[in-house]
């Protein structure tokens, strides 16, 4: 089926949408949103701004008005916005609802930096958070809350992190380029106000791989209290959107992939999602080359260990290469696996050390059984990990139980 | 479930896996809220240790807590724990290591128990085993010394 960037419906990525039908069906949430405090700084905002920003008037600021105008034209559902543009050295903008109209504000740093495409893009993100519902969260007033559990606002603020990339899709549409988007983002992500940036959307993306290869070796997990996704990853979000759209056969596959490899780039700044089997982005490698090894043993790799096998695959290898050169060389297998340990700089704790265990086991037993030359390569991978075979061993009978329980 | 029954059960979950890399078998008990394992402490005598999620640090990080009964006193007018039972325990705290002792109180009754905490992300295999040993242990010795073998 063929699909057009003007379609609405693909800008919204799938993630932001469940995680914030989860949280305002949580009770804890709903009370906190019942409540008059959160009512109050709705009702203040705006004559806060009044106070200490101007309204943009389409006298006052003729082209950001403009702007605005179009942007009406886009969001017919927002009835009635106001923009204020508010003295501040850094560029930036937020979006808010105020008591009778949603309020967006606008840093004087944006408007004085940004050209016209550039600040589309800015002013476009921030009515996509409005179009999109993202404003019934007050998300920043509920991570500040001290009675919410600490998973509940870890949830938060993996549902923001998802809904900037919403935001971003609606912005880059608007500004209708993905190389205004790129600068726009990188001059409000490094604060560099020269007309002279050069922020090529290919470049900047690329910097998202660097990115991941340093959070790996790191093993590093405390990004969650990230209320934005790294910019490389937006970046990068976005081209693959762009490129899914651009497409010639053009459907709703290339979006889906899209949407697809998001959620692995997210992943890596949510613990929450390491707990799920074969989930941890961080892991990724040990469950490919460990899985690999286990699947090679003597036998035809079976279709739906390949389709597992591809659910992991470490970016830039090609994963008929890698089984074909498993299936002559199983040694190479665990030699990767060996690296991928020895290149963390932090020790695995155990807990990730268990998932590797898991991970290998579900990429080995994808096809429906284990076999004893299985466990037997198994001991040896987890061997290097300093496990005992009995442990080892205990590991599987848990693991048989588990999916026999839960398949 | 609530979603903080379905965390608590997801954390003794991993507490089972952590304790499963060290080769000790155990025992989730969902209703309850915690996970248990049977320990040999030597001269033919045994050991409960529970394991419960206990809070959160404020960087989120989870907390768990490895305890062992110890001994359980009837409240009463004459009965319950005693200044010098108190004072034992205060100097057991100062000369145990990796646990301390503390008292859980019922509406009934008294239940002393040794335990330790451990931040879930940084409890490893060996340490999971050599932490439910010395509380084990701990506990065990003061049951011993007060002539019990209950837990």
């Amino acid at each position: 089926m063929c699909m057009r960037i003007a379609d609405r419906e693909t800008w919204r990525y799938p993630g932001d949408l469940q995680l914030l039908t989860t949280l305002l069906a949580e009770e804890p949430i709903k009370q906190r949103l019942a409540s008059s405090a959160y009512a109050v700084a709705r009702n203040t905002k705006r004559s806060q701004l009044l106070a200490g920003a101007v309204r943009v008037e389409p006298d006052v600021l003729p082209h950001l008005a403009v702007a605005m105008e179009r942007l009406h034209a886009e969001f017919p559902g927002l009835t009635r916005v106001e923009c204020f543009v508010f003295s501040h050295h850094e560029m930036n903008a937020f979006v808010c609802e105020g008591r009778t109209s949603t309020i967006v504000g606008l840093s004087s740093a944006a408007v004085n930096h940004l050209d016209a495409d550039e600040l589309m893009f800015v002013l476009g993100h921030e009515f996509g958070h409005a179009a999109f519902g993202h404003l019934e969260l007050l998300a920043g007033h509920l991570v500040e809350d001290p009675q919410l559990s600490p998973g509940s606002t870890m949830r938060i603020r993996a549902w923001q992190r998802a809904s900037e990339i919403s935001a971003d899709r609606a912005g880059l549409v608007l500004a209708g380029s993905l190389s205004a988007a790129a600068r726009s983002l990188f001059k409000v992500a490094s604060g560099i106000v020269s007309q002279n940036v050069a922020a090529g959307p290919e470049r900047f993306a690329a910097q998202w791989q660097q990115l991941v290869d340093e959070v790996i070796k790191e093993g590093d997990r405390d990004f969650h209290q990230f209320s934005h996704p790294f910019p490389p990853l937006r970046m990068q979000a976005m081209r693959l959107f762009w490129d899914a759209h651009q497409d010639d056969a053009g459907s709703q596959t290339a979006l889906r992939t899209a949407n697809e490899a998001v959620e692995r780039m997210l992943a890596t700044m949510d613990p929450a999602t390491s707990t799920g089997r074969l989930g941890d982005p961080l892991l990724s490698s040990h469950f490919f080359w460990g899985g690999l090894y286990l699947a090679v043993d003597g036998e035809t790799l079976h279709p739906v260990q390949r389709d597992r096998l591809a659910t992991v695959a470490p970016d830039g290898v090609d994963i008929d290469a890698a089984i074909a050169e498993a299936g002559k060389n199983p040694k190479a297998c665990r030699e990767r696996f060996v690296e991928a340990f020895r290149a963390r700089r932090r020790k695995f704790n155990a807990l990730e050390v268990h998932r590797i265990i898991y991970g290998i086991l579900d990429v080995a037993s994808a096809d429906g059984s284990l076999q004893e030359h299985d466990v037997v390569r198994l001991r040896e991978l987890t061997g290097l990990l300093g496990v005992s075979g009995q442990a080892c061993d205990l590991v599987v009978s848990q693991y048989q139980k588990e999916t026999r329980d839960d398949p | 479930m609530t979603h903080d029954n379905e965390e608590h059960i997801a954390v003794l979950k991993q507490v089972e896996s952590i304790a499963a890399l060290a080769g000790l078998r155990g025992e989730l008990v969902a209703e309850s809220g915690h996970f248990k394992m049977g320990f040999d402490v030597g001269d033919g005598r045994s050991h409960m240790v529970y394991v419960r999620v206990t809070g959160k640090t404020p960087d989120a990080k989870t907390i768990v807590t490895l305890l062992a009964p110890a001994r359980t006193l009837k409240k009463g007018m004459f009965s319950g724990l005693s200044r010098e039972q108190a004072m034992e325990l205060l100097r057991l705290n100062e000369n145990t290591f990796f646990a301390r002792f503390g008292i859980w109180d019922g509406p009934s009754e008294t239940m002393v128990v040794a335990s330790l905490d451990a931040l879930l992300d940084l409890l490893d295999a060996d340490e999971i085993q050599a932490y439910a040993r010395y509380v084990a242990r701990a506990a065990d010795a003061y049951e011993a010394k007060h002539g019990g073998d209950a837990f």
